[in-house]
């Protein structure tokens, strides 16, 4: 039918029928305009999605999906929960753990941080009653821990600077000798640190290790940190199960492990060196473990290696940002240098040149070099660093005392 | 600067934010000078020694098209002299050294000469020569910009360990440059990906059971370690260099250039003429193109095409990497090469008689990486021996490797018949950004190694 034809039609319509067909005809010529301008509009978004800035904005978008997954895994905290508790990682995360989810004690509370010799030889429970219960002590001591991982537990487990009325570091000795490892270089601090490192400081961790090797990769352990919890990751799916019971028992129950433990029941009774040439000289019965610590802790005792200052540069810089990090807080800093060995070394010629530095700070305390050194002896020490059971509750009283008085604490 | 590293993606990220960036007259200023510096976060000094190679065959080129007669072949072989001259001091010297003195004084020790090997010499200087060579015989027209031809040889995705690009394969992307596609852009990003998976998670995982047995090989007497060894720096070798050539040609697609293929699932091939087909592809033809054919190919007799082949591959050996240990490999490809020969002919095999063929050529090509692998001869004799006393010893692959080189059979299988990775990066955006995301992931978190372990062809 032509168009001539059509009008006919609709000229023998009625006026009502006319009506309904002009409304179908303009519905439908609505109906058909929408829908090419949908196509045409559906077109123009298809060819900008396969421009090639459509695929590096994706390229860009799916770095930032894995950004975000990878920071919701490892840095929203969900992942630590289950980290191994005896890993580096695990020890200082979980220390931070209670201090943020046990409720501060009525009385002044302090906080004990060191290495070893520190979370092994030092009894919270001893010092806090030598105190007369009039202080509160925190070991916060992590094995093979050092000051620059310190300052990232007491900032995780002190945010407002206001737990601690006093923080102790135990410290190797005052004079700034180095030794065999360069602690600026310690890549193992990283682990450590772990949970505790936010992205902004990846710049400042990293940069403060010297060796450019260290550093890249410190820096990027600390943007990715699954790469730095990729063994305690790969351990963790071997056994899922055993590792959430294991990490749950240390959440709930580890700070008790702790507080309750007595320290290394074996002594070095009849360990003696001789004078002249400093030879050590073993009681018999001794354990392989226990020889080799000692002879590890004399190695370089009498013939000190080449002196670059590196510790010199790691206390300034480490030392002293744990002192400023409690500037102009009520809370007070006490150093003490640490009891050396089972056999009392020789004094060392090397000048304690940060730690006398940071003692003129107004918020700084030194204990006295000597005030733990008559611990020095073979049946106080369970190997060549850590006191054990007998030689723990000496240091951990006389500890508790002096830090009272100088609280002010009767 | 390793393609595995941070320092490595911060400066691809800048290179290529400047690149799109810049006019496009800019643009190859930015890249010779990117690749000059990629090439000197290595060794500073040595960018004197490619920037002279490269002075002496941009020369010789324009030397070849205006000149005539004799004076074109001296170009050319001043070129060709320059190059190999080059490659012989700093690759054989030492070698060449030590054979001719132990032959005038056997027994004798040897103090080697303190020459240092500098990074990618094999690569470019075999890309210069086809440069070189091609504008010689007229098929490739010489370029008559110094920086054009700089870059083609110093570009830094390939100039460290190939894919071996010839001069008309880049000119053409570079003189008829457009910006990638959006599915280039997936693909190219998609090949890095793979690239570094390859890399990190497969190669440094097989590298430490490859390394743990081939330390002391006598320390673990008995034919399945010798085998299980072997197999994993078979795998090791080729996921670290195909994951290297992935890397490379998917930065290089980045920037719009097309690279050619370099592995092609070598390890699927029915015999070993075809697993030189599909392994080391760029040297394989360089080799063919420039060796072989030029010593005559198969135009000369049964007998000089078997000469050839074998020559062919003793240089191809030789080219890997100067000791006897180089030569025996070649050799013994060159060896089976000519027997595949003589029995079938050049032929594909096709159908269900691929599956016991593809097992038996694995074999014979992983006894020929114990001469790539092993220190010495004697250590090489002592494996092969040890690979046929018969099946006892404890195996080298853990579990997880095993794991691992059953998955890569199967993701190997899924290329082959099904062009996998190719589909997943044009998938539907959920799709590939999922794969994409899971893949970064297995680079973090299953990484074999805390160290960043060079390339295994970076010694080359």
């Amino acid at each position: 039918m032509d168009l001539a034809g059509i009008r006919e039609l609709v000229a023998g319509l009625s006026s009502h029928d006319r009506q309904d067909l002009l409304r179908w005809l303009k519905d439908s010529e609505a109906t058909r305009l929408r829908s090419e301008r949908a196509e045409a509009r559906s077109a123009v978004i298809g060819q900008r999605a396969d421009t090639l800035r459509g695929a590096v904005a994706w390229s860009l978008l799916t770095l930032l999906v894995f950004l975000c997954v990878e920071g919701f895994v490892f840095r929203s905290g969900w992942y630590f929960k289950f980290v191994q508790p005896e890993s580096s990682a695990g020890q200082l995360h979980f220390q931070v753990f209670w201090l943020n989810h046990e409720l501060p004690a009525k009385v002044p509370e302090v906080g004990v941080a060191g290495d070893s010799r520190i979370a092994e030889g030092f009894s919270a429970r001893t010092a806090t009653a030598a105190a007369g219960d009039k202080i509160h002590f925190w070991n916060i001591g992590v094995a093979g821990s050092s000051p620059r991982t310190w300052y990232y537990l007491l900032r995780g487990g002190d945010p407002d600077r206001t737990r601690f009325k006093t923080v102790v570091l135990g410290i190797d000795k005052y004079a700034d000798v180095d030794g065999t490892e360069d602690l600026r270089n310690r890549p193992t601090d990283l682990f450590y640190v772990s949970s505790q490192l936010r992205l902004t400081d990846c710049p400042e961790f990293a940069d403060s290790h010297p060796d450019p090797a260290v550093r890249h990769d410190v820096l990027v352990g600390c943007l990715f940190k699954g790469i730095t919890m990729r063994r305690d990751l790969l351990d963790f799916l071997a056994d899922p199960v055993k590792r959430f019971d294991a990490a749950r028992d240390w959440r709930n129950l580890g700070h008790g492990y702790i507080d309750g433990y007595g320290g290394k029941p074996e002594d070095l009774k009849g360990l003696s060196m001789d004078p002249a040439t400093h030879a050590l000289t073993f009681p018999p019965g001794l354990k392989d473990w226990q020889k080799s610590s000692v002879e590890n802790t004399y190695s370089h005792a009498f013939a000190p290696l080449p002196q670059s200052g590196s510790v010199t540069a790691y206390r300034r810089q480490w030392l002293t940002k744990i002192v400023d990090y409690y500037a102009g807080t009520k809370t007070r800093i006490i150093l003490l240098e640490l009891p050396r060995g089972p056999i009392p070394p020789p004094e060392s010629p090397v000048l304690p040149t940060a730690v006398s530095e940071l003692s003129r700070r107004p918020n700084v305390t030194l204990l006295p070099k000597e005030m733990f050194h008559d611990l020095e002896r073979p049946e106080l020490f369970a190997d060549g660093l850590h006191l054990n059971h007998h030689g723990r509750p000496i240091f951990s009283e006389r500890l508790g005392r002096k830090v009272a008085e100088l609280m002010g604490v009767k | 600067m390793l393609f595995t590293t941070l320092q490595f993606a911060v400066f691809l990220g800048v290179v290529l934010s400047l690149f799109y960036l810049l006019p496009k007259p800019a643009r190859r200023y930015l890249l010779l000078g990117a690749s000059l510096y990629f090439y000197m976060a290595w060794n500073p000094k040595f960018v004197v020694l490619i920037l002279g190679l490269i002075t002496v065959d941009f020369f010789a080129a324009l030397w070849i098209i205006h000149k005539h007669g004799w004076h074109r072949k001296f170009a050319m072989l001043v070129s060709v002299a320059a190059n190999i001259g080059m490659l012989g001091w700093f690759k054989y010297a030492n070698f060449l050294r030590e054979t001719w003195l132990n032959l005038l004084h056997p027994g004798a020790p040897v103090v080697p000469l303190d020459i240092i090997l500098p990074l990618g010499i094999s690569f470019h200087t075999f890309q210069s020569i086809s440069y070189v060579i091609d504008v010689y015989r007229g098929e490739q027209p010489a370029i008559t910009s110094y920086i054009d031809y700089a870059l083609f040889v110093a570009f830094f995705p390939q100039l460290v360990a190939g894919p071996i690009v010839r001069a008309r394969e880049f000119f053409l992307d570079y003189f008829n440059w457009t910006q990638p596609t959006a599915a280039e852009w997936r693909q190219g990003c998609s090949m890095i990906l793979t690239g570094l998976v390859k890399k990190l998670v497969f190669a440094d995982q097989f590298a430490s059971a490859a390394d743990r047995y081939f330390a002391n090989p006598q320390a673990m007497p008995g034919g399945i370690p010798a085998w299980t060894g072997t197999i994993a720096f078979g795998l090791q070798i080729f996921f670290d260099f195909s994951g290297y050539t992935d890397i490379a040609i998917g930065v290089a697609l980045l920037f719009g250039f097309h690279f050619p293929e370099n592995f092609r699932r070598p390890y699927l091939s029915a015999s070993v003429t075809e697993f030189w087909r599909r392994w080391h592809m760029t040297l394989s033809g360089w080799l063919r193109d420039y060796i072989y054919i030029g010593l005559g190919g198969n135009k000369h007799g049964a007998a000089r095409t078997y000469a050839n082949l074998m020559a062919t591959m003793l240089l191809g050996g030789l080219w890997h990497g100067a000791s006897w240990n180089f030569v025996i490999w070649g050799g013994y490809h060159g060896a089976v090469l000519a027997v595949e020969r003589v029995v079938w002919g050049r032929g594909v095999r096709k159908g269900l008689i691929r599956i016991p063929l593809v097992a038996v050529t694995f074999l014979v090509v992983n006894v020929g990486w114990v001469f790539f692998r092993a220190k010495t001869l004697a250590v090489s004799v002592f494996v092969v021996k040890s690979m046929f006393s018969g099946l006892d010893g404890a195996e080298v692959l853990t579990p997880v490797q095993l794991g691992l080189a059953v998955g890569a059979l199967g993701i190997a299988l899924a290329e082959e018949y099904g062009d996998m990775l190719t589909k997943l990066a044009d998938s539907p955006v959920w799709l590939r950004t999922a794969a994409a995301v899971v893949a970064l992931f297995a680079i973090e978190l299953f990484t074999a190694s805390d160290q960043s372990l060079p390339f295994v062809y970076f010694q080359f």
